[in-house]
């Protein structure tokens, strides 16, 4: 029972949904879609991973995907705690306005 | 396999029979649109503000806490089926990684994350 | 007749995937975006599926559904109103990201087809099979990974809650009644 997709079908639909996330990474101004965009972007990534190491048979593939998932994890958790936090003080989120640390 | 394709079956069929019957529903029905209907029902009273409210906090932390050890839990999975054929080995190491994260719901008692207010 | 059914369960998983992920960049309402994620997060879910990596489906959902995607709608609940959906929501960048996004994509895509995938696609093993071999390769080969996996998510923790406990209340906020409060 073989589902002839081959894989570079695959890769090039991570790299279409990877590139979506950049896109939205380099244009918006709310930091939660940002995250969002970051979202897609790993998972990206991770289809990228699995295809790649089902395509090999190696293990590897879905090990740096469980990875990438405790990655994207903790990125989230503290992301997000961090953006709240800004609310708090800030009273905005927008990324723009968000430029104490630039020169 | 096929058993995905017995749930993408029951899926489909779900949304089938939700858009079936609303259509029905809306051949059947007579129309009459009024603004009042529209508007958020609150058992009588006229509703005041915006349903967007700000959220307490500790739900947020709770779901910080939920996302941690979600994946602490996805990562004993494979390890309790594979840990009979590596043995001790493997058992040591789970407690480690159990125990790592054992420091932080530690931590998050003492700082009185867990608790309601 | 299953290769048929491979390339319609892909093509319509694409569809299922990309479309939602560009309504998420696109939209201007974020609680909308948030939604728009959950179809994207599916989608991927089900290219696991095709993939046969059964494993992967379920910590999808578990995690990335389950966990991921409710923390940011709580992160959406939490900053209330602060972006108007009828402001600007994109910074000047939009031509150039577009056209650098596009042109990495023209240039994977051209790596992608020059090379030659020539199969040595293998036939993973049934779902227990499977788990076995990830969870054995977990703590043996790659047993660094793993703990260090365990230490980030230990800092991930430690950290969120930190910089949670040390927020200051709102400075006012609406309560349900429409009266003012101080927090």
């Amino acid at each position: 029972m073989s589902f002839a997709v081959p894989t570079e079908h695959y890769l090039l639909l991570s790299a279409v949904l990877f590139c979506i996330g950049v896109a939205g990474v380099a244009t918006k101004r709310n930091p939660i879609v940002v995250f969002m965009c970051i979202e897609i972007m790993l998972n990206a990534a991770n289809l990228g991973f699995v295809a790649l190491g089902r395509h090999f048979g190696d293990v590897g593939g879905q090990i740096y995907t469980m990875l990438i998932i405790a990655v994207a994890a903790g990125e989230v958790a503290i992301g997000l705690a961090i953006i709240v936090s800004l609310f708090r003080t800030r009273e905005t989120i927008d990324l723009d306005e968000a430029d104490l640390l630039k020169l | 396999m096929h058993a995905y394709l017995t749930a993408a079956m029951f899926t489909l069929m779900g949304f089938a029979f939700v858009a079936s019957t609303l259509l029905l529903s809306r051949l059947l029905r007579p129309s009459a649109p009024n603004p009042d209907k529209l508007e958020t029902y609150e058992c009588g009273p006229l509703p005041v503000g915006d349903a967007w409210q700000q959220f307490n906090m500790h739900y947020y932390l709770f779901a910080l806490l939920f996302v941690v050890f979600d994946v602490e839990a996805a990562f004993l999975y494979p390890w309790a089926v594979a840990y009979k054929q590596v043995g001790l080995y493997a058992v040591v190491e789970m407690i480690l990684f159990v125990g790592l994260l054992g420091f932080g719901w530690a931590y998050a008692w003492r700082r009185k994350a867990l608790e309601w207010d | 007749m299953t290769a048929h059914l491979g390339t319609i369960a892909f093509v319509s998983l694409t569809a299922l995937t990309i479309l939602p992920a560009i309504m998420v960049v696109s939209t201007r309402n974020l609680v909308h975006a948030g939604f728009w994620m959950l179809p994207c997060l599916i989608g991927v879910a089900g290219f696991y599926a095709l993939l046969e990596a059964h494993f992967f489906v379920v910590v999808q959902i578990l995690i990335y559904i389950g966990a991921i995607l409710v923390l940011i709608m709580f992160a959406l609940m939490l900053t209330r109103d602060v972006m108007d959906p009828k402001e600007r929501q994109t910074n000047a960048m939009g031509v150039w990201a577009g056209v650098i996004c596009g042109l990495g994509l023209l240039a994977s895509a051209h790596m992608l087809f020059r090379h030659p995938w020539v199969g040595v696609t293998s036939h993973p093993g049934d779902a227990h099979a499977q788990t076995v071999a990830l969870g054995k390769a977990l703590v043996t080969r790659y047993a660094l990974p793993f703990e260090a996996a365990s230490v980030l998510l230990l800092a991930a923790l430690i950290a969120a809650i930190v910089i949670a406990k040390s927020m200051r209340p709102p400075a006012a906020s609406v309560g349900c009644d429409g009266e003012v409060s101080g927090g």
